[in-house]
């Protein structure tokens, strides 16, 4: 039986400004367990990176604030914490690689020096500098980087080579949990492809368990064991590859997504875009959070949060599935 | 394409102008700076009707050197002259000056540097390295010189202050116009057919005023201590003028005995300088949210 | 069909200090009255420089363009300004593109006003302006708001209702949806296709996303740093992929269908700019069947089927 490497129960998170509450995170249940690779996907505003942010703890300090909820990693309650104690989690047990590559990296530091730091920090085995040099050699090959490059800055790279330094950092210390924010978004298609395929591998070899945040569902496709889609800080939909991209029954956002981005393999005249906007996170929603755009909504969706749906490793956040499936125990 | 039902009337927008405003009233000691310099400002303004001018500059021999009181609420100097009139009175000078040097000067540093910063290339050149051999003399000692050379009148001042204010200010209007300039928007006008000067008045200038107007604040505030200053050093604003640094030179002399003669110019000096200081932290601040969404 | 659009060996070079940047190196394209032309490739290839040279936004080193017939580089500035009412330009970024400081009804009146349209005429401003809101799906009540009030995909709707503003024949849309969410992006495209049906405009689409240049265009030109390497209509492109360079890039597309999954071709090397670029393919150093003679010699573009042009003397070798 695999471990329960993550679990987090019903996570709420808000940002506190002199103006206004945003509510980033609204009950967010999650199980990861190790090796596995979980697909987040979710539009701008859904909260996945507050949610990836809540998980190590670097939310804002002065507005972030965790109102409910709890985070296992390994059977710990990570927001019980101590500060020094979590300090010493990141990058050694939990690792995060964001979006942006061109403002990750130190310009004033080699690359050589920001992984030596990494390795530095969480030397618990008390390796000498020259071993630690000879990491910092290793992790540089391991992600396709010559280790002479080892005395160039950031600048010196283009962006995708740039993404495989940060991914080096990331790894350097071989942590059991990654957190991966948008990691391609920003590179070209043909790096894109590079980076994905490299990460898979590192993966694979290192095993490590990874959650992948990303709006490209043809990512999930090639990467992902399950998904999760997020919608106005909710998980609304779960479940294996197969559950999402191939069984019948989806949540209406999920059934949405599919029918707005252009494939190429299919033909369409035109794309199916879901009416309207993601609903304003500052204010606390009654009801369920779609049911303002979704083309199934009654009275009921208004007023009542819809359960959760269960269909194997398949889960479903909508009336429709939960009265469906009551109809048919009641048979 | 589908028709949008439409509602009533559009609804008020709320510009960024507003926006900064609303982050301003919010801050609490740039609220406190701009009641303090409003209320110079009045004082100065209705100085006359305070108490006539008059009371700051005839001398009573009988009543030298005499401490506060109800009377002379600022006590009198050596001149028998009453303090608070003079510190009244001295007010408009320093409020009127620091206005017209920040105001001239803003107005020919944003000519030189939207210029050098909108067209760059020769232009920027000739324009920046005329003005680098002005900033290497420093500020004040070049108004000393122009106006120790060109003889003590109002007019000599004004222009010495503002020579010394433009090149410094140039250089932040220029950068501000540079980082605007590469804006898409500027790019999209382009392609609506605008002309240069358009662009430069509803584009550019609008949008880069915001720096600029929060570096001048923090000038006016240097400029009061720097006409101060001179006129302490009898090259500026000459006697019996009432001027707050003719005030500090004429009470060294008895700052001993009669430490109220430096007290209360001194006072009034740093007071105003702060409160035009906080004004300008507080607009900086609005125009620069730390916390954005 | 007329032409609406034609270059002729476009060339856009720019002063870096470490050399020229050979941005865009002759370029030949026509655009038929009506259609859209998609434009693709990733960083460093040009696209947006092209662009902005047959607006003329970037002037062009060498080469022509024609607008109609008429030989738009013989035109002086001043004429060229006229040309605004009939070629216009959509932008990438909906958040820099618009002016903070004006409000949605003066962004839109902006060009009308610069072209002196409906001069001493307020309520047919008012109306056009109106009326344009309306076809680009903006809510007359944010007339008076603020382009910070507002959302990506809203803003982007105010960057085509303002592109449309003059009446013009042709439109440049330089990644109009890169930077707006994936539903929003659906409803942007939809609207763009709606307005080249009721409008017969023409457009050129640049974009770096295949499926979405699929989706909208008729003709499709993929471009390496600088050249264009393929050329061909949009199902001819997509069944027939003949440049090493297009069959790799379709190739690295991550699709969400997970049958085809591990198969993610990967092309060695990294995206260059070309700055003093050498003489021979540009592809060369990246291309999996590179041989004798295509670091030295470059070939220009060969018809190898009705309408379709590639850039490679060795592509029927190599696609069997």
């Amino acid at each position: 039986m695999s471990d329960k490497l993550l679990e987090i129960k019903d996570l709420h998170v808000m940002y506190h400004t002199d103006l206004e509450n945003v509510y980033a995170v609204n009950g967010v249940d999650l199980e990861l367990t190790t090796g596995e690779t979980l697909g987040l996907v979710g539009e701008t505003g859904a909260g996945k990176t507050t949610l990836a942010l809540s998980i190590l703890r670097l939310l804002p300090d002065r507005t972030g604030r965790i109102t409910e909820g709890e985070i296992y990693y390994n059977g710990t309650n990570l927001l019980e914490l101590d500060k020094n104690v979590m300090a010493g989690i990141r990058g050694e047990e939990i690792s995060m690689i964001f979006q942006d590559p061109m403002t990750a990296l130190n310009p004033t530091q080699t690359v050589g020096q920001q992984i030596y730091e990494a390795l530095m920090l969480h030397n618990s085995n008390h390796l000498s500098k020259k071993e630690l040099w000879a990491r910092v050699d290793s992790c540089l090959e391991m992600v396709g980087i010559p280790a002479a490059r080892k005395k160039e800055y950031p600048h010196q790279f283009s962006g995708g080579m740039k993404q495989r330094v940060v991914i080096a950092i990331a790894l350097c210390c071989e942590p059991s949990l990654l957190l991966a924010d948008e990691p391609t978004t920003a590179l070209d298609v043909t790096i894109q492809a590079q980076v994905l395929m490299m990460m898979k591998e590192l993966r694979e070899r290192l095993g490590t368990s990874m959650i992948l945040i990303t709006h490209d569902l043809g990512v999930v496709a090639q990467v992902c064991d399950n998904v999760g889609v997020m919608y106005a800080g909710e998980i609304i939909e779960y479940g294996s590859l197969e559950d999402i991209f191939k069984n019948e029954k989806h949540h209406p956002y999920t059934v949405g997504l599919f029918g707005s981005i252009p494939r190429l393999g299919v033909e369409t005249e035109r794309l199916s875009p879901i009416d309207g906007l993601m609903p304003d996170p500052t204010k606390k929603i009654v009801g369920c959070s779609f049911a303002p755009r979704c083309p199934h909504a009654t009275e009921r969706c208004m007023q009542e949060k819809p359960g959760l749906y269960r269909e194997g490793s398949h889960q479903i956040k909508c009336f429709l599935y939960t009265d469906e499936s009551k109809k048919e125990a009641s048979k | 394409m589908g028709k949008v039902k439409t509602a009533a009337k559009p609804e008020k927008g709320v510009s960024q102008n507003l926006e900064i405003l609303r982050r301003f009233r919010k801050n609490r000691s740039a609220m406190i700076g701009l009641s303090i310099f409003l209320l110079i400002c009045l004082l100065a303004i209705f100085a006359d009707v305070i108490t006539p001018y008059s009371n700051a500059i005839t001398q009573v021999k009988g009543a030298r050197l005499l401490p506060p009181s109800m009377e002379h609420l600022f006590g009198t100097d050596n001149l028998g002259r009453d303090m608070f009139a003079r510190v009244l009175h001295g007010a408009r000078y320093s409020i009127a000056f620091a206005l017209a040097v920040s105001a001239c000067s803003l107005v020919i540093s944003v000519v030189l540097g939207g210029i050098a910063g909108y067209y760059g290339g020769a232009v920027d050149n000739v324009v920046m390295r005329a003005l680098d051999v002005i900033m290497c003399i420093p500020g004040d000692l070049l108004a000393l010189c122009i106006v120790a050379a060109f003889g003590t009148n109002l007019g000599n001042l004004l222009i010495a202050l503002i020579i010394g204010q433009v090149p410094a200010t140039v250089r932040i209007v220029r950068a501000t116009i540079m980082g605007v300039s590469s804006a898409d928007y500027i790019e999209a006008a382009q392609c609506h057919g605008a002309r240069d000067a358009r662009i430069i008045a509803k584009y550019i200038v609008p949008n880069a005023m915001g720096p600029i107007i929060v570096n001048a604040t923090v000038n006016a505030s240097r400029i009061i201590i720097s006409v101060s200053s001179l006129s302490f050093l009898g090259l500026g604003i000459q006697a019996p003028a009432p001027e707050w640094g003719n005030l500090l030179a004429g009470a060294r002399e008895f700052m001993r005995i009669c430490p109220w003669l430096v007290y209360f110019p001194g006072l009034a000096l740093v007071v105003t300088s702060l409160s035009i200081n906080m004004v300008g932290d507080g607009l900086r601040d609005a125009l620069d949210p730390k916390i954005r969404d | 069909m007329s032409v609406l659009i034609e270059t002729q060996d476009l060339k856009k070079y720019f002063k870096t200090p470490r050399g020229w940047l050979h941005a865009v190196d002759g370029i030949d394209l026509k655009i038929e009255e009506g259609r859209t032309l998609g434009v693709v490739g990733e960083s460093g290839c040009g696209k947006s420089t092209l662009g902005r040279a047959v607006l003329r936004l970037h002037e062009p080193t060498s080469g022509k363009i024609f607008y109609e017939g008429q030989d738009l580089m013989a035109l002086k500035k001043s004429e060229m300004r006229h040309m605004c009412t009939k070629m216009q330009m959509i932008f990438q970024d909906p958040y820099s593109s618009l002016n903070p400081r004006m409000s949605v009804w003066q962004l839109i009146a902006e060009p009308m006003l610069i072209n002196d349209m409906y001069k001493g005429d307020k309520d047919g401003l008012n109306k056009h302006i109106e009326e344009l809101m309306d076809t680009v799906g903006l809510a007359k009540r944010l007339a008076h708001s603020y382009p910070h009030e507002l959302d990506g995909g809203r803003r982007q709707r105010i960057g085509v209702a303002r592109a449309l503003a003059l009446n013009p024949k042709f439109i440049v849309c330089d990644e109009p949806v890169s930077a707006l969410d994936v539903s929003i992006q659906a409803q942007i495209l939809n609207l763009l296709m709606d307005l080249q049906d009721d409008r017969g405009l023409t457009y050129m689409f640049i974009t770096h996303d295949l499926s979405v240049v699929k989706h909208i265009s008729d003709e499709i030109m993929v471009m390496y740093m600088g050249k264009c390497v393929e050329r061909a209509p949009k199902q001819e492109l997509f069944a027939n992929p003949a440049h090493p360079y297009t069959r790799a890039l379709l190739r690295a597309i991550p699709e969400p269908n997970i049958d085809k999954r591990g198969e993610l071709e990967i092309l060695k090397g990294e995206v260059t700019n070309p700055i003093n670029p050498k003489p021979g393919c540009r592809f060369a150093h990246r291309c999996p069947y590179a041989r004798e003679g295509c670091m030295e010699t470059e070939t220009g573009l060969q018809e190898i089927s009705p309408a379709h042009f590639v850039a490679c003397p060795f592509c029927k070798e190599i696609n069997g």
